[in-house]
């Protein structure tokens, strides 16, 4: 392979048998460990990235830099998101496996509601970029072109905003969440797609630490912070917009936050119920639990799903109520 | 649109049952468990929603709901004594089933209503 590459370790192993297990010549060796100070002469744990040199020359690439910068990066995202009792690191393996397996599990809601928001985020720092290019111009002709961006970007604002409520059922048609972020352990990446994973990995553990603190307290902020967003979206002469967004968008976030955590419990329990009683599975072991995961990831997606749908009704419902 | 009022009533009804659970699950639920700490059902819930948000005292409420509910079934894989949910006084019994059917019901009726919608 030409070029430095990076791969992400997937076990914790000490750094010499890392290094053994990928057999440099001594050349390379010199390298490797100049590349990989992040974890040298340390137990290498999962999620870390290992950076392996480019063949070609001794010296340091700018391309290698840029890697040696993700990996710190992603070191330290790894280590501060749980640094009290390393959760993300001990259970990197199965956040990785509820990420794509249940595209449903209410923790992994955040990382695609992040990434909606920072959408969002983005529209509407170009929205605000357009006010101040018409303002700097401020000519009649520059007024019309601003109307028709603007609108442009109003469309694609609403859009945006349409999907607000998903509550991360969205990712569906988009594949399994693994896919959309790109994260496997076992394979390799290429300088370009690194930054994907560093953003990633903050997302994991950002998900992490809001699994372990309450994943209601990650939504309640979620929710807080696209309100603000909304608000700044409605600008003069969209009132009517404005009004009905905040009807059926805040009926379809609270019919699926509602659905959602209802529907964890409710399914939880009967996952445990069925394996226990159909099955004579103990109360109290791995298998339980996994009949509760089961259990509570079906019941989350499936009453957040009908929770938002439901929820939308019920917002267009208002919203005519209160304007007739 | 019978349906989908069927559908909005279901989920009103479960966003309003969240207080009577919060009621349930701070208040009376340590007193009901109390009749059922020889009950592995109770205790294995118990144990495995540990570290559930709330210590998984939402599923918790679920699961004595269940036990008062159906206590001949679970008897029967040896989970309970029937004898034990007998001498849970009325007023905790009610406690913890009404929450529960409260939520199953919802969610039944949100369930039936969204795929007839």
């Amino acid at each position: 392979m030409q070029g430095p590459y990076a791969f992400i370790n997937d076990r914790p192993q000490p750094y010499p048998q890392l290094k053994l297990s990928l057999s440099f010549n001594p050349h390379t060796q010199t390298k490797f460990d100049t590349l990989n100070q992040h974890i040298r002469n340390t137990v290498v744990l999962p999620g870390q990235l290992v950076i392996i040199g480019d063949p070609r020359t001794a010296s340091c690439t700018a391309e290698e830099a840029r890697l040696m910068q993700s990996a710190a990066n992603i070191k330290h995202a790894l280590l501060a998101h749980s640094a009290t009792d390393h959760f993300l690191i001990k259970n990197y393996d199965q956040l990785q496996a509820i990420m794509s397996h249940a595209s449903l599990g209410i923790g992994s809601v955040t990382s695609a509601w992040s990434k909606h928001l920072m959408q969002i985020e983005q529209t509407l720092q170009e929205i605000d970029e357009l006010h101040k290019q018409y303002l700097r111009n401020g000519t009649a002709s520059a007024r019309n072109e601003f109307l028709a961006k603007r609108s442009v970007l109003f469309t694609r604002l609403d859009g945006q905003l349409s999907g607000l409520a998903r509550l991360g059922t969205g990712l569906k048609n988009e594949g399994s969440i693994k896919k959309m972020l790109g994260i496997s352990s076992k394979r390799y990446w290429h300088h370009g797609e690194i930054r994907g994973y560093e953003e990633t990995v903050k997302r994991v553990a950002k998900a992490a630490e809001i699994l372990k603190k309450g994943t209601y307290i990650g939504i309640a902020l979620d929710v807080g912070s696209t309100a603000l967003e909304i608000t700044e979206a409605c600008s003069t002469g969209r009132e009517q917009e404005c009004t009905r967004t905040k009807y059926v968008e805040g009926s379809k976030l609270v019919g699926s936050v509602g659905g959602a955590s209802a529907g964890g419990a409710l399914g939880a329990l009967a996952g445990i119920g069925a394996c226990a009683i159909v099955f004579g599975i103990p109360t109290a072991g791995a298998g339980a639990l996994a009949c509760a995961i089961v259990g509570g990831a079906a019941g989350g997606f499936a009453l957040g799903k009908f929770g938002s749908d439901l929820g939308e009704n019920a917002g267009k419902f208002l919203y005519k109520s209160t304007r007739d | 649109m019978d349906f989908e009022i069927i559908g909005m009533c279901s989920l009103a009804l479960m966003l309003l049952s969240f207080p009577i659970v919060f009621s349930a699950m701070f208040k009376k639920l340590d007193a009901a468990e109390r009749y059922m700490q020889y009950s592995s059902f109770i205790v294995g819930c118990r144990h495995t929603f540990r570290n559930a948000p709330f210590e998984g005292r939402p599923q918790r409420v679920y699961a004595m709901g269940m036990v008062i509910l159906i206590p001949k079934v679970i008897q029967w894989r040896g989970m309970v004594l029937a004898e034990d949910v007998e001498k849970i006084p009325r007023d905790l019994k009610y406690w913890m089933v009404i929450p529960t059917v409260t939520a199953y019901l919802s969610a039944v009726g949100m369930t039936i209503s969204w795929f007839l919608i």
